[in-house]
């Protein structure tokens, strides 16, 4: 069986690709005797940054575990030399850690494990920890986190942080930290200026359309010995193969890795073209000409792709069609939502009389569209999709 | 004048009767909410803090793990609270999510339940913690959960969470769909509905799964639904093409219905499958193939039975053709 898995892995595309770009980037070279140096397969070349005072070199492409549905994709990341994987207590109410548990068998001495658990009373956050380590199926973990903190005040809240030291203490976690989804600068400047240096980590949102205050604060925390990895990194996931070639998650990936106090990324790993997409990143990293202009597509494909819902259209469109909620529903069924029956029930809401049926194909709408959206054949696709 | 007022009047009774469904819909709406926030058990009383989350804002409520519902046709999520009488310090969080449909509802609910969990008497079905429920009724999932500093317990929450499902549509069937993944060795509460990449495999777009037994070894069970019979032998034809690249190479053998493909798969050991009309079924995680053949002619069974009887397609979320025309940009 692992010769099988490991033949798969040596005989993808993203291998040989990999094998071809040889691992270019010198700062980041493979470590031995690293945590997944065993589970390397032939032709992928992990690369690996050290987690600030942890001390930890994990590799730049962790797994991000939350819609993961199977411990086999898991696996499959660790084979091509993942050493990181990152879970939450809340994530599919437990069931995620239960996954993760499973997937370690066999690789526990090969990756380092973070999970996080949402604030509570000391009893509630003592608990809720037993439980992560319960179904995770471990002594310890590598890396435990105060999940989603937003104000100061979350940082140096004393029972957090009395009941954190104590898992720290106890030996239930290596090493503390906490996540951040919003007001992401000020919550890195609390945890860098910590005169205490308690939580050793930040798991914050870091993308390409990021404030540049965020990268600045990002650079203060390294400064301060914290590690930082980063998430929501593709900024919204969009499904690309709307947009003809645009292949832009590799290319959101690099861009942040190219944040060098970035010790690493943790994109969602739900299927195995995903493992396999994201970990050849690894091989890679170098942000190309070429991908810049990646992301700039993308950024323009986004922006005219999805209807801003301005309405101006709409004003112009002799049979008042709802433009705007069409496109919506077009959104939905090939955007990154991916879904059909979401697209049926919203177009279901749009009467028949405004709704793309009634689209005459004057093509003023079109001309009035401030984001160049070619309505007249969003219309017709609506049709073709939703009659 | 008059030829004027002949055709205003089709169209004033078609605006009229567009305006009647608007205000029934919102009316819907507004009833739901209005019904939740006194679904309130003895003791305890909403604290008139609802919030309603649609697609674009529901990271607020539960960022991160906002996109594991998107594909299960989310529309909206109502939350709200409730507070204890005597201790207004204690509280109960319920957050009821509609979705596209009963079938996508169990979806989001089977990615939270699993084969450990403590099923409860609430909705169609749910389960509970010591200080959480969770259930799903209709097209409606909920998530009930106790906070505050005394810990309002189970004995809190699960009256709450009965309160809310009254408030709901009275529908408490379970997915017809759910009757086709149906084996006699199957292990209860591990039936799931993935409205995409079903295994993790992109090219299997919606199905369930399902732990059962063969031969003493836990596996897994699976049903692919596509579009039509064409559509599923493309799916198959990918599983295929994917298997040749990863060096495995696939028997085709005769069985008692038709042929079956046997396969050590890269990620789930022995796996076989097989085409029923615009279905896949399989089994995988086989330490030999040979252990599931039993297993696959049940599902077999199943699924031309539950063809025969036309279960509709539509209630799937299986994807559309991709389209041939491209957006400016």
């Amino acid at each position: 069986m692992d010769m099988n898995r490991r033949a798969f892995l040596k005989f993808s595309s993203f291998g040989a690709v990999m094998a071809a770009s040889g691992g270019s980037f010198a700062a980041d070279q493979p470590v031995p005797g690293a945590p997944g140096a065993e589970a390397i397969p032939k032709g992928v070349t992990p690369a690996y940054r050290t987690l600030g005072r942890t001390g930890m070199k994990i590799t730049v492409i962790g797994v991000g575990a939350l819609k993961t549905p199977d411990p086999a994709i898991f696996q499959a990341a660790f084979d091509r030399g993942v050493n990181y994987i990152d879970t939450a207590r809340v994530y599919l109410n437990g069931r995620s850690e239960k996954l993760v548990g499973e997937a370690l068998k066999g690789y526990r001495d090969k990756v380092y494990v973070a999970t996080k658990i949402k604030p509570g009373t000391k009893d509630q956050m003592r608990a809720l920890m037993k439980e992560s380590l319960g179904d995770l199926k471990v002594d310890y973990v590598d890396l435990m986190q105060l999940h989603d903190i937003s104000v100061k005040d979350g940082v140096y809240n004393k029972d957090y942080r009395e009941v954190f030291a104590e898992a720290k203490k106890q030996g239930l976690a290596r090493f503390i930290g906490v996540t951040v989804h919003k007001n992401e600068a000020e919550m890195l400047d609390a945890v860098s200026q910590d005169p205490e240096k308690l939580y050793d980590t930040v798991l914050v949102t870091y993308n390409f359309k990021s404030d540049p205050g965020v990268k600045a604060a990002i650079e203060r925390a390294a400064q301060a010995g914290i590690g930082i990895v980063a998430m929501k990194t593709q900024a919204g996931g969009y499904n690309s193969k709307e947009f003809g070639d645009i292949k832009p998650h590799q290319a959101a990936l690099k861009w942040v890795l190219q944040d060098k106090n970035v010790a690493a990324a943790i994109p969602g790993m739900d299927s195995l073209s995903h493992v396999v997409e994201d970990t050849a990143v690894m091989g890679m990293m170098q942000l190309t000409q070429a991908d810049v202009e990646t992301l700039k597509r993308y950024e323009v494909a986004i922006a005219s792709y999805y209807c801003h819902r301005c309405d101006r259209c709409r004003e112009t469109c002799p049979m008042r069609v709802n433009i705007s909620e069409i496109n919506r529903s077009l959104m939905y069924a090939e955007g990154g939502y991916n879904s059909l029956s979401l697209a049926r029930a919203t177009y279901r809401d749009i009467p028949t009389a405004v709704s793309a049926a009634a689209c005459v194909n004057c093509a003023q709408c079109a001309a009035a569209c401030p984001h160049g959206l070619n309505i007249g054949e969003r219309m017709s696709r609506a049709q073709e999709l939703f009659a | 004048m008059e030829s004027m007022n002949m055709t205003r009047t089709p169209w004033l009774i078609f605006t009229l009767l567009v305006l009647v469904i608007f205000a029934s819909a919102y009316g819907d709406e507004d009833a739901l909410i209005e019904g939740l926030k006194t679904a309130a058990p003895r003791g305890w009383k909403c604290t008139g803090d609802v919030k309603t989350y649609d697609r674009s804002n529901l990271y607020e409520l539960i960022d991160g793990e906002a996109e594991l519902y998107f594909p299960y046709g989310f529309k909206r999520v109502i939350s709200l609270g409730f507070s204890a009488a005597t201790n207004p310090q204690d509280s109960i969080a319920a957050e009821v999510y509609e979705m596209g449909s009963v079938l996508d509802a169990f979806g989001v609910y089977s990615n939270y339940r699993d084969a450990s969990s403590k099923l409860v008497g609430v909705g169609t079905e749910g389960f509970a913690g010591p200080t959480q429920a969770m259930f799903y009724r209709d097209r409606f999932f909920v998530k009930v959960r106790a906070h505050g500093t005394s810990g309002p317990s189970l004995a809190s929450v699960l009256p709450c969470a009965r309160a809310v499902a009254q408030v709901l549509p009275k529908n408490i069937s379970k997915p017809d769909e759910l009757d086709l993944i149906e084996v006699s060795t199957l292990v209860p509460q591990t039936k799931q509905y993935f409205a995409q990449s079903v295994l993790g495999y992109d090219f299997f777009s919606t199905g369930l799964t399902a732990d059962a037994y063969a031969g003493g070894s836990r596996v897994k069970i699976f049903v692919i639904v596509e579009i039509t019979s064409k559509t599923a032998r493309q799916a198959l034809q990918r599983y295929e093409d994917f298997l040749k690249s990863s060096n495995v190479v696939p028997r085709w053998e005769n069985s008692t219905r038709g042929k079956m493909m046997k396969v050590d798969d890269p990620l789930y050991k022995g796996v076989l499958v097989k085409q029923v009309g615009n279905m896949l079924v399989g089994v995988a995680k086989l330490p030999r193939p040979d252990q599931g053949i039993r297993l696959l002619e049940q599902l077999q069974a199943r699924v031309v039975d539950k063809l025969k009887r036309n279960l509709p397609q539509e209630r799937f979320n299986v994807p559309s053709p991709p389209s041939p025309a491209k957006p400016k940009g």
